[in-house]
């Protein structure tokens, strides 16, 4: 089973991305800021990771950034805001894969998942 | 006989010798093909004036376009081919001058003008060429540095010489050791410069940063040259998703296309060898046609053939659905609803074939907007719109006509002469937009300029002078029914031969081909406040679907993209829709307001009032901006349509502008909009 980590401070939104993914049949880790992120990375090693961008501290790019640092090959969907264009390319530029604006829909969350998995 | 000094040994064909005329159509399709990159280049040198691929490119076209010339015997587009060449060397030693690429632009907008003198006389000698000739001569002699030029000078007629011998040859014969060379070289792996379109869905919120997504993309798998729009127009709010990517690579198109195809909300792709792709010529590209599997060129005769051969389908589909119906084989209820849906696929299929980008129409516009600028000492920037989006090829014919003369109205009335501008506070540069969007079974038109304006008071002023109505008239007009007196005949400029057709096609004729089409034709515009044109036409101009109806003893067809609901005279009246305003019947629907027209005694062919009977039925319907209501008794089916346009020569159909066969064989008209709301006493 793939696995998904889901990245994001407010419990409410990762609740919500765990309805949609894990029925889908992947395994879920949550991780509630950056720092946890960076960590549970490297233990949990999942297939897929959503990313917030706005978290205290270590925020979602930085995140990705260290992430990817370590993983190049790390799959890393950002989940942002509507105005957070820049931020968003930013992130592109540092290598994640794909980006979802909230509000999304669910197709939209699997979609994306099925996408940057390799094979699909 | 065409045959020149520089056509030396070469011979297609001992019986050819002497007349090239067999290769006269090669030659006008090749050059077409040659003209519109070098009009691509040279537009993109103007945003690169350093790029060496496009500097290349460009003389490579030029120098191309010179030997084809040649080789036909046209020497005054040879000639000034050369001087475009010799123009570009200059550019590619590092000379590039301020007005050079104008100079470009004439003298490709000029071998345009050239290639239409060939097609249309058979020789390039009634284009006045002097006035460039002496700029290109000013300019070449001008340009060379007093001590280098000695030596300029020889290099250049050495090499002139050298390439000159070739000429020939080059043209026709060696195209095929680059063209393999370079074929088998792809596939090894060498790199290759791809023009890359790519669009992104409508539905993408953030378009720029899927931009940005695919840029990242396309960036691992090669060397991105350019992109059109430039960064900062992305990143600005009005990127409308289509993105041009010039890309060098070493990876197969297909792959190419695959990999950007798995970025999401990318809608479409399409990868194809560039036009400053190296080593091309106009050959290659018709080779690798040829070698992508994907796709065949059919001719539009074909095509037009395969169309009417489906028309007659349709008719007979209904006789055999009426047929059917009349008869209890269940057998044959069952064939006649197989071949019922058989035939609808088939339609549109046949309607997707025909499908061309609207660029296919548009690209010669920008020529013809610097060209009647030019004329006027005006500077005018035309933009176009949605140009990849798809349209039925018979009505962007149709509606290219109707927009060159608004084109041509907007610069001759709308755009004022620089300094006029600048006094006014506005950019001394106008704007002319064109708009291509596709609506619900409409493809819509819309053209806009920055201009001046039309004043109502003046145009109605020329009618009143001109006799084309009175003063009384003219004093009870509503502002927009002056307006549209420019649609008339005789009011102004609309008789004048298109610099483009070569046609003599006024804008009465041109606007009454689209209302017989169906189409619509709305001005927004005011003192000082540019003019907004909108075109409306059916998407296509073949097949409908249509409901048929019963108004009285008679069938009519109405087309079914300009009903918007159907509601039962019952539910009406019982649902309280219906209320009078001004003592006029009105239904409201949906915050609507829905005129009921009172054109029974015109279309029930005897019974003299308007029937609201509670059998009946009421049509919602939008033509162009106008919404009303139109009764009719009974509602009998709905169906494709083959429609016809009736041609005025008989006083009988002279009520109806179109027609259609039915089931039965019989004819039934088209319902004609603009003719029920000036019955109805609506104004379009």
């Amino acid at each position: 089973m793939k696995k998904v980590m889901i990245v994001d401070d407010t419990p409410f939104m990762r609740a919500v991305l765990r309805s949609i993914i894990e029925p889908a049949g992947y395994a879920i880790v949550e991780a509630g800021n950056g720092e946890e992120a960076v960590s549970l990375y490297t233990e949990e090693k999942p297939d897929v990771v959503t990313m917030d961008i706005v978290m205290p501290e270590v925020d979602g790019i930085e995140a990705a950034r260290i992430i990817l640092e370590s993983d190049p090959s790390a799959k890393i969907i950002m989940v942002s805001a509507v105005d957070s264009r820049d931020s968003l390319k930013e992130a592109i530029k540092i290598g994640v894969c794909d980006f979802i604006v909230k509000p999304f829909e669910a197709d939209e969350v699997l979609e994306a998942i099925r996408r940057v998995l390799p094979g699909a | 006989m065409r045959c020149s000094k520089l056509f030396g040994g070469f011979c297609p064909g001992r019986e050819n010798m002497q007349d090239m005329s067999g290769y006269r159509s090669l030659f006008i399709s090749e050059m077409r093909t040659n003209l519109e990159a070098l009009e691509d280049s040279i537009s993109l040198l103007k945003g690169n004036p350093t790029d060496v691929e496009l500097i290349n490119e460009v003389f490579r076209i030029t120098h191309t376009i010179k030997g084809m010339s040649a080789t036909m015997g046209y020497n005054i587009t040879a000639d000034l081919a050369h001087k475009m060449e010799d123009l570009m060397s200059r550019i590619r030693d590092g000379e590039m001058k301020e007005g050079d690429i104008n100079l470009l632009m004439e003298g490709s907008d000029m071998l345009n003008e050239l290639l239409e003198d060939i097609v249309s006389t058979g020789q390039d000698i009634s284009v006045d060429m002097a006035r460039l000739t002496r700029k290109y001569e000013e300019r070449l002699v001008r340009r060379i540095p007093p001590s280098a030029r000695k030596r300029a000078s020889e290099d250049e007629d050495a090499k002139n010489r050298k390439e000159d011998e070739k000429i020939p040859l080059t043209a026709i014969k060696q195209d095929k050791t680059p063209l393999s060379s370079v074929t088998k070289k792809g596939w090894r792996g060498e790199m290759k410069t791809y023009e890359v379109r790519i669009n992104i869905s409508d539905k993408s919120l953030l378009k720029d940063v899927r931009a940005a997504v695919v840029m990242e993309k396309l960036k691992k798998k090669g060397v991105v040259k350019t992109v059109i729009p430039s960064a900062e127009d992305i990143e600005s709010e009005n990127f409308d998703g289509n993105l041009i990517v010039l890309l060098e690579t070493n990876c197969e198109p297909l792959q190419l296309e695959k990999e950007i195809l798995s970025v999401r909300e990318v809608k479409t792709v399409s990868v194809r060898e560039a036009a400053d792709a190296p080593k091309r010529e106009g050959k290659s590209r018709k080779k690798r046609e040829n070698t992508d599997l994907q796709s065949v060129r059919v001719s539009i005769f074909r095509l037009n053939e395969l169309q009417s051969l489906i028309e007659e389908l349709v008719v007979q589909k209904g006789r055999l659905n009426n047929l059917a119906s009349s008869m209890p084989s269940p057998d044959l209820n069952d064939i006649a609803s197989v071949i019922e849906s058989i035939v609808s696929e088939l339609t549109g299929v046949a309607l997707e074939l025909r499908l061309v980008p609207a660029e296919y129409m548009f690209r010669r516009f920008q020529r013809i907007v610097r060209t009647i600028a030019r004329e006027q000492g005006k500077e005018v920037n035309l933009v176009v719109e949605g140009d990849n989006i798809e349209m039925d090829r018979p009505v962007l014919e149709m509606v290219g006509e109707a927009i060159i003369h608004l084109i041509k109205n907007s610069i001759d009335h709308g755009i004022e002469p620089p300094h006029v501008r600048r006094d006014a506070g506005k950019d001394p540069v106008g704007h002319i937009w064109l708009r291509v969007a596709r609506e619900r079974g409409y493809s819509v038109f819309i053209v806009e300029d920055d201009g001046r304006g039309i004043d109502s008071e003046r145009v109605a002023e020329i009618a009143v002078k001109k006799g084309i109505i009175t003063r009384e008239e003219a004093a009870r007009m509503s502002e927009e029914d002056r307006i549209n007196l420019i649609f008339r005949p005789g009011l102004s400029t609309t008789r004048e031969v298109t610099s483009v057709s070569g046609r003599v096609v006024g804008m009465d004729v041109v606007m009454n081909i689209l209302k017989r089409i169906g189409g619509t034709v709305e001005i927004e515009t005011g003192p000082g406040a540019g003019t907004v044109t909108t075109l409306r036409l059916p998407f296509t101009t073949a097949i409908i679907e249509a409901l048929i109806v019963r108004i009285g003893r008679e069938r009519y067809v109405v087309p079914l993209q300009a009903v918007l609901s159907i509601l039962s005279v019952y539910d009406v009246k019982k649902g309280g829709l219906m209320t009078t305003i001004a003592g006029e019947e009105v239904v409201v629907y949906k915050e609507d307001f829905y005129p009921v027209l009172d054109v029974y005694p015109h279309l029930s062919s005897g019974t003299s009032e308007k029937k609201l009977t509670d059998g009946g039925y009421l049509l919602l319907i939008q033509h162009g901006r106008a919404k009303f209501a139109l009764p009719v008794d009974n509602i009998l089916g709905k169906d494709d349509m083959v429609v016809k346009p009736v041609e005025p020569l008989s006083n009988a159909f002279r009520t109806f502008s179109a027609a259609t066969v039915m089931g039965d064989g019989s004819v039934a008209f088209v319902l004609d909009f603009p003719l029920l709301m000036k019955w109805g006493g609506i104004s379009g």
